[in-house]
Protein backbone atom coordinates (compact mmCIF):
# COMPACT_ATOMS: atom_id res chain seq x y z
CA UNK A 1 0.00 0.00 0.00
CA UNK A 2 1.55 3.39 -1.36
CA UNK A 3 0.66 7.09 0.53
CA UNK A 4 -2.02 8.05 -2.19
CA UNK A 5 -3.60 4.58 -1.85
CA UNK A 6 -3.23 5.17 2.50
CA UNK A 7 -4.82 8.31 2.26
CA UNK A 8 -7.37 7.44 0.02
CA UNK A 9 -8.44 4.43 2.20
CA UNK A 10 -8.10 6.55 5.56
CA UNK A 11 -7.10 9.91 4.92
CA UNK A 12 -10.56 11.77 5.64
CA UNK A 13 -11.73 9.60 8.36
CA UNK A 14 -8.00 10.34 10.17
CA UNK A 15 -9.04 13.88 9.76
CA UNK A 16 -12.65 13.85 11.41
CA UNK A 17 -11.45 11.90 14.49
CA UNK A 18 -8.21 14.57 14.63
CA UNK A 19 -10.85 17.41 14.31
CA UNK A 20 -13.44 16.04 16.50
CA UNK A 21 -10.61 15.33 19.12
CA UNK A 22 -8.35 18.83 18.59
CA UNK A 23 -11.31 20.99 17.71
CA UNK A 24 -9.21 22.96 15.56
CA UNK A 25 -9.00 22.46 11.28
CA UNK A 26 -5.58 23.69 11.96
CA UNK A 27 -4.30 21.50 14.11
CA UNK A 28 -6.01 18.83 12.46
CA UNK A 29 -4.35 19.09 9.56
CA UNK A 30 -0.73 19.56 11.13
CA UNK A 31 -1.15 16.04 13.09
CA UNK A 32 -2.74 14.81 9.68
CA UNK A 33 0.68 15.76 7.78
CA UNK A 34 3.07 14.60 10.66
CA UNK A 35 0.91 10.94 10.92
CA UNK A 36 1.56 10.98 7.00
CA UNK A 37 5.46 12.10 7.19
CA UNK A 38 5.82 9.45 9.92
CA UNK A 39 4.87 6.45 8.09
CA UNK A 40 6.81 7.45 4.88
CA UNK A 41 9.65 7.53 7.22
CA UNK A 42 9.47 4.25 8.74
CA UNK A 43 8.36 2.38 5.04
CA UNK A 44 5.68 0.41 6.59
CA UNK A 45 5.80 -3.09 5.69
CA UNK A 46 1.70 -3.89 5.07
CA UNK A 47 1.82 -7.24 3.84
CA UNK A 48 2.90 -7.88 7.60
CA UNK A 49 0.40 -5.87 9.19
CA UNK A 50 -2.97 -7.85 10.08
CA UNK A 51 -5.32 -5.04 10.57
CA UNK A 52 -4.03 -1.78 8.86
CA UNK A 53 -6.94 0.65 9.67
CA UNK A 54 -6.28 -0.17 13.50
CA UNK A 55 -2.69 0.16 13.10
CA UNK A 56 -2.91 3.70 11.12
CA UNK A 57 -5.36 4.86 14.09
CA UNK A 58 -2.56 3.79 16.65
CA UNK A 59 -0.23 5.66 14.87
CA UNK A 60 -2.58 8.55 14.60
CA UNK A 61 -3.48 8.29 18.26
CA UNK A 62 0.36 8.29 19.12
CA UNK A 63 1.01 11.28 16.97
CA UNK A 64 -1.71 13.27 18.48
CA UNK A 65 -0.68 12.84 22.03
CA UNK A 66 2.65 13.96 20.74
CA UNK A 67 1.04 16.97 19.55
CA UNK A 68 -1.19 17.48 22.99
CA UNK A 69 2.18 17.37 25.10
CA UNK A 70 4.16 20.18 22.88
CA UNK A 71 0.95 22.34 23.16
CA UNK A 72 0.74 21.65 26.64
CA UNK A 73 4.76 22.49 27.16
CA UNK A 74 4.44 25.46 24.33
CA UNK A 75 1.06 27.09 26.17
CA UNK A 76 3.16 26.59 29.77
CA UNK A 77 6.09 28.68 28.10
CA UNK A 78 4.10 31.13 27.28
CA UNK A 79 2.32 31.54 30.74
CA UNK A 80 5.39 32.00 32.70
CA UNK A 81 6.81 34.47 30.27
CA UNK A 82 3.54 36.37 30.32
CA UNK A 83 3.27 36.53 33.85
CA UNK A 84 7.28 37.32 34.36
CA UNK A 85 6.58 40.20 31.64
CA UNK A 86 3.02 41.52 32.86
CA UNK A 87 3.25 39.98 36.80
CA UNK A 88 -0.39 39.57 36.48
CA UNK A 89 -2.54 36.19 37.04
CA UNK A 90 -2.36 33.55 34.76
CA UNK A 91 -5.67 33.49 32.07
CA UNK A 92 -8.03 30.33 32.39
CA UNK A 93 -7.06 29.05 28.81
CA UNK A 94 -3.77 30.39 26.72
CA UNK A 95 -5.05 28.60 23.51
CA UNK A 96 -6.87 30.34 20.99
CA UNK A 97 -9.84 30.67 20.84
CA UNK A 98 -10.85 28.64 17.15
CA UNK A 99 -13.59 31.25 15.62
CA UNK A 100 -15.57 28.00 13.77
CA UNK A 101 -16.81 27.50 17.61
CA UNK A 102 -19.85 29.57 17.72
CA UNK A 103 -20.60 27.23 14.97
CA UNK A 104 -19.59 24.33 15.95
CA UNK A 105 -21.31 24.32 19.25
CA UNK A 106 -24.28 22.98 17.36
CA UNK A 107 -22.40 20.00 15.88
CA UNK A 108 -20.76 16.55 16.81
CA UNK A 109 -18.26 18.98 18.65
CA UNK A 110 -20.63 20.76 20.48
CA UNK A 111 -22.30 17.45 21.71
CA UNK A 112 -18.89 15.75 22.47
CA UNK A 113 -17.52 18.56 24.69
CA UNK A 114 -18.44 18.11 27.88
CA UNK A 115 -17.45 14.05 27.57
CA UNK A 116 -13.87 13.14 29.37
CA UNK A 117 -11.45 12.88 26.77
CA UNK A 118 -11.08 9.13 27.14
CA UNK A 119 -14.81 8.66 26.79
CA UNK A 120 -14.63 11.17 24.03
CA UNK A 121 -12.38 9.13 22.54
CA UNK A 122 -13.71 6.03 22.26
CA UNK A 123 -17.61 7.41 21.26
CA UNK A 124 -15.62 8.51 18.36
CA UNK A 125 -13.28 5.74 17.37
CA UNK A 126 -16.92 3.25 18.36
CA UNK A 127 -19.63 5.82 16.50
CA UNK A 128 -18.05 7.43 13.25
CA UNK A 129 -14.68 5.10 12.89
CA UNK A 130 -16.83 1.92 13.31
CA UNK A 131 -14.08 0.11 15.35
CA UNK A 132 -15.05 -2.83 17.78
CA UNK A 133 -14.21 -2.17 21.46
CA UNK A 134 -11.78 -4.91 20.84
CA UNK A 135 -10.14 -2.84 17.96
CA UNK A 136 -10.28 0.31 20.56
CA UNK A 137 -8.51 -1.54 23.20
CA UNK A 138 -5.74 -1.82 21.15
CA UNK A 139 -5.87 1.42 19.81
CA UNK A 140 -6.16 2.63 22.99
CA UNK A 141 -4.14 0.54 25.04
CA UNK A 142 -6.58 -0.36 27.52
CA UNK A 143 -8.68 -3.75 27.92
CA UNK A 144 -12.10 -4.67 25.73
CA UNK A 145 -13.69 -4.22 28.63
CA UNK A 146 -12.50 -0.68 29.27
CA UNK A 147 -13.09 0.46 26.38
CA UNK A 148 -16.74 -1.12 26.65
CA UNK A 149 -17.46 1.03 29.82
CA UNK A 150 -15.97 4.22 28.73
CA UNK A 151 -18.36 4.01 25.70
CA UNK A 152 -21.57 3.18 27.68
CA UNK A 153 -20.49 6.22 30.13
CA UNK A 154 -19.91 8.72 27.54
CA UNK A 155 -23.19 7.70 25.46
CA UNK A 156 -25.32 7.65 28.90
CA UNK A 157 -23.58 11.48 29.45
CA UNK A 158 -24.55 12.48 25.77
CA UNK A 159 -28.19 10.91 26.39
CA UNK A 160 -28.85 13.20 29.02
CA UNK A 161 -27.98 16.28 27.37
CA UNK A 162 -29.64 15.62 24.13
CA UNK A 163 -32.89 14.42 26.17
CA UNK A 164 -32.27 17.57 27.83
CA UNK A 165 -31.98 15.11 31.22
CA UNK A 166 -30.13 16.56 34.15
CA UNK B 1 -39.57 -0.16 26.79
CA UNK B 2 -36.23 -0.48 24.62
CA UNK B 3 -33.08 -2.41 25.63
CA UNK B 4 -30.17 -0.89 26.15
CA UNK B 5 -28.26 -1.40 22.97
CA UNK B 6 -30.98 -0.18 21.36
CA UNK B 7 -30.66 3.21 22.53
CA UNK B 8 -27.20 3.18 21.92
CA UNK B 9 -27.69 2.27 18.08
CA UNK B 10 -30.21 4.89 18.02
CA UNK B 11 -28.23 7.65 19.83
CA UNK B 12 -25.19 6.54 17.79
CA UNK B 13 -27.42 7.23 14.16
CA UNK B 14 -28.67 10.11 15.63
CA UNK B 15 -24.60 11.59 16.16
CA UNK B 16 -23.97 10.40 12.96
CA UNK B 17 -26.71 12.31 11.10
CA UNK B 18 -25.06 15.37 12.79
CA UNK B 19 -23.13 17.67 10.62
CA UNK B 20 -18.86 16.89 10.55
CA UNK B 21 -16.31 19.59 9.67
CA UNK B 22 -15.85 19.23 5.98
CA UNK B 23 -11.91 18.32 4.66
CA UNK B 24 -10.53 21.07 3.42
CA UNK B 25 -9.86 21.37 -0.13
CA UNK B 26 -5.85 20.45 -1.31
CA UNK B 27 -5.62 18.74 1.63
CA UNK B 28 -4.65 15.43 -0.05
CA UNK B 29 -2.06 17.07 -2.22
CA UNK B 30 -0.51 18.98 0.98
CA UNK B 31 -0.26 15.71 3.12
CA UNK B 32 1.05 14.01 0.32
CA UNK B 33 3.06 16.03 -1.18
CA UNK B 34 4.86 16.54 2.38
CA UNK B 35 5.25 13.00 3.05
CA UNK B 36 7.00 12.38 -0.25
CA UNK B 37 9.47 15.44 0.55
CA UNK B 38 9.81 13.74 3.88
CA UNK B 39 10.62 10.15 2.71
CA UNK B 40 13.09 11.62 -0.30
CA UNK B 41 15.07 13.93 2.68
CA UNK B 42 15.27 10.59 4.81
CA UNK B 43 16.37 8.50 2.42
CA UNK B 44 20.49 7.36 2.67
CA UNK B 45 20.58 8.25 -1.49
CA UNK B 46 19.21 9.82 -3.99
CA UNK B 47 18.37 7.92 -7.27
CA UNK B 48 20.80 8.66 -9.17
CA UNK B 49 23.51 7.47 -6.69
CA UNK B 50 21.21 4.19 -6.56
CA UNK B 51 21.98 3.88 -10.03
CA UNK B 52 25.59 4.34 -10.06
CA UNK B 53 26.16 1.72 -7.11
CA UNK B 54 24.17 -0.29 -9.14
CA UNK B 55 25.95 0.15 -12.13
CA UNK B 56 29.49 -0.40 -10.27
CA UNK B 57 28.61 -3.50 -8.49
CA UNK B 58 27.46 -5.00 -11.90
CA UNK B 59 30.55 -4.40 -13.67
CA UNK B 60 32.72 -5.50 -10.92
CA UNK B 61 31.07 -8.59 -10.72
CA UNK B 62 31.20 -8.99 -14.51
CA UNK B 63 35.16 -8.12 -14.14
CA UNK B 64 35.33 -10.66 -11.61
CA UNK B 65 33.86 -13.61 -13.53
CA UNK B 66 35.41 -12.43 -16.24
CA UNK B 67 38.89 -13.06 -14.84
CA UNK B 68 37.75 -16.26 -13.52
CA UNK B 69 36.59 -17.65 -16.56
CA UNK B 70 39.96 -16.48 -18.46
CA UNK B 71 42.18 -17.82 -15.37
CA UNK B 72 40.07 -20.91 -15.90
CA UNK B 73 40.73 -20.94 -20.01
CA UNK B 74 44.38 -20.58 -19.18
CA UNK B 75 45.08 -23.11 -16.71
CA UNK B 76 43.04 -25.35 -19.52
CA UNK B 77 45.00 -24.58 -22.40
CA UNK B 78 48.53 -24.87 -20.20
CA UNK B 79 47.39 -28.32 -19.55
CA UNK B 80 46.58 -29.31 -23.08
CA UNK B 81 50.15 -28.34 -23.97
CA UNK B 82 51.66 -30.11 -20.97
CA UNK B 83 50.27 -33.30 -21.75
CA UNK B 84 48.40 -33.21 -18.36
CA UNK B 85 51.59 -32.68 -16.42
CA UNK B 86 51.61 -30.75 -13.83
CA UNK B 87 53.10 -26.86 -14.80
CA UNK B 88 54.11 -26.02 -11.90
CA UNK B 89 57.09 -26.96 -9.03
CA UNK B 90 57.48 -27.06 -5.60
CA UNK B 91 60.70 -25.12 -3.88
CA UNK B 92 61.94 -28.96 -3.24
CA UNK B 93 61.61 -29.90 -6.93
CA UNK B 94 63.17 -26.93 -8.33
CA UNK B 95 66.02 -27.12 -6.42
CA UNK B 96 66.85 -31.16 -6.96
CA UNK B 97 66.43 -29.84 -10.68
CA UNK B 98 69.09 -27.37 -10.08
CA UNK B 99 71.32 -30.11 -8.51
CA UNK B 100 70.65 -32.72 -10.90
CA UNK B 101 71.57 -30.30 -13.79
CA UNK B 102 75.21 -29.86 -11.36
CA UNK B 103 75.47 -33.39 -11.27
CA UNK B 104 75.43 -33.21 -14.92
CA UNK B 105 75.23 -36.92 -16.91
CA UNK B 106 78.05 -38.65 -14.36
CA UNK B 107 75.98 -40.67 -12.87
CA UNK B 108 74.05 -43.53 -13.59
CA UNK B 109 70.00 -44.05 -12.62
CA UNK B 110 71.01 -45.99 -9.77
CA UNK B 111 73.96 -43.97 -7.83
CA UNK B 112 71.88 -40.65 -9.30
CA UNK B 113 68.48 -41.74 -7.34
CA UNK B 114 70.24 -42.55 -4.37
CA UNK B 115 72.53 -39.30 -4.78
CA UNK B 116 68.94 -37.34 -4.75
CA UNK B 117 67.19 -39.87 -1.71
CA UNK B 118 70.62 -38.00 0.34
CA UNK B 119 70.06 -34.80 -0.69
CA UNK B 120 66.61 -34.36 -0.14
CA UNK B 121 67.34 -36.06 3.49
CA UNK B 122 70.33 -33.14 4.34
CA UNK B 123 67.38 -30.70 3.17
CA UNK B 124 65.33 -31.81 5.74
CA UNK B 125 67.68 -33.03 8.40
CA UNK B 126 70.09 -30.31 8.63
CA UNK B 127 68.71 -27.33 8.07
CA UNK B 128 66.52 -27.39 11.83
CA UNK B 129 70.13 -28.27 13.07
CA UNK B 130 72.27 -25.83 11.82
CA UNK B 131 68.88 -23.35 13.07
CA UNK B 132 69.48 -24.47 16.66
CA UNK B 133 73.67 -23.98 16.54
CA UNK B 134 72.94 -20.29 15.14
CA UNK B 135 70.49 -20.07 18.27
CA UNK B 136 73.00 -21.18 20.66
CA UNK B 137 75.94 -19.54 20.16
CA UNK B 138 73.84 -16.62 19.00
CA UNK B 139 75.61 -16.59 15.43
CA UNK B 140 73.51 -14.04 13.95
CA UNK B 141 73.67 -11.18 16.60
CA UNK B 142 77.29 -11.42 16.03
CA UNK B 143 77.44 -11.74 12.72
CA UNK B 144 75.53 -8.38 12.73
CA UNK B 145 78.28 -6.75 14.36
CA UNK B 146 80.91 -7.52 12.38
CA UNK B 147 83.25 -9.67 14.33
CA UNK B 148 86.01 -10.99 12.56
CA UNK B 149 86.94 -14.37 12.24
CA UNK B 150 90.37 -14.11 13.04
CA UNK B 151 90.06 -14.24 17.00
CA UNK B 152 93.61 -14.10 18.07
Amino acid sequence: MNLQELYDRYGEKMYQYLALRLGSKADAEDVLQETFCRLARYAVQWALIGNPRAFVFKVLRNEFNRHLKRRITQVRLERAAFNEQENTPARSSALPADPEDAVLSKSVEGVLSGLPDEQKEVVILKVFQGFSFREIGGICRVSTATAASRYRYGMDKIRSRLEGKP
Amino acid sequence: MKKPFEEDELMENRLRSLPLKPVPDGLRERILGAARAERSSRAWTTPRLRAGLAGTAALLAAAVLFSALSDRSHTARLRALMDGHRTVQTETERAWALDAEDLGDSLGPAEFAHEKRMMAYRRTAIAPTAVRFEKKFNLEELNGQGISEDLN
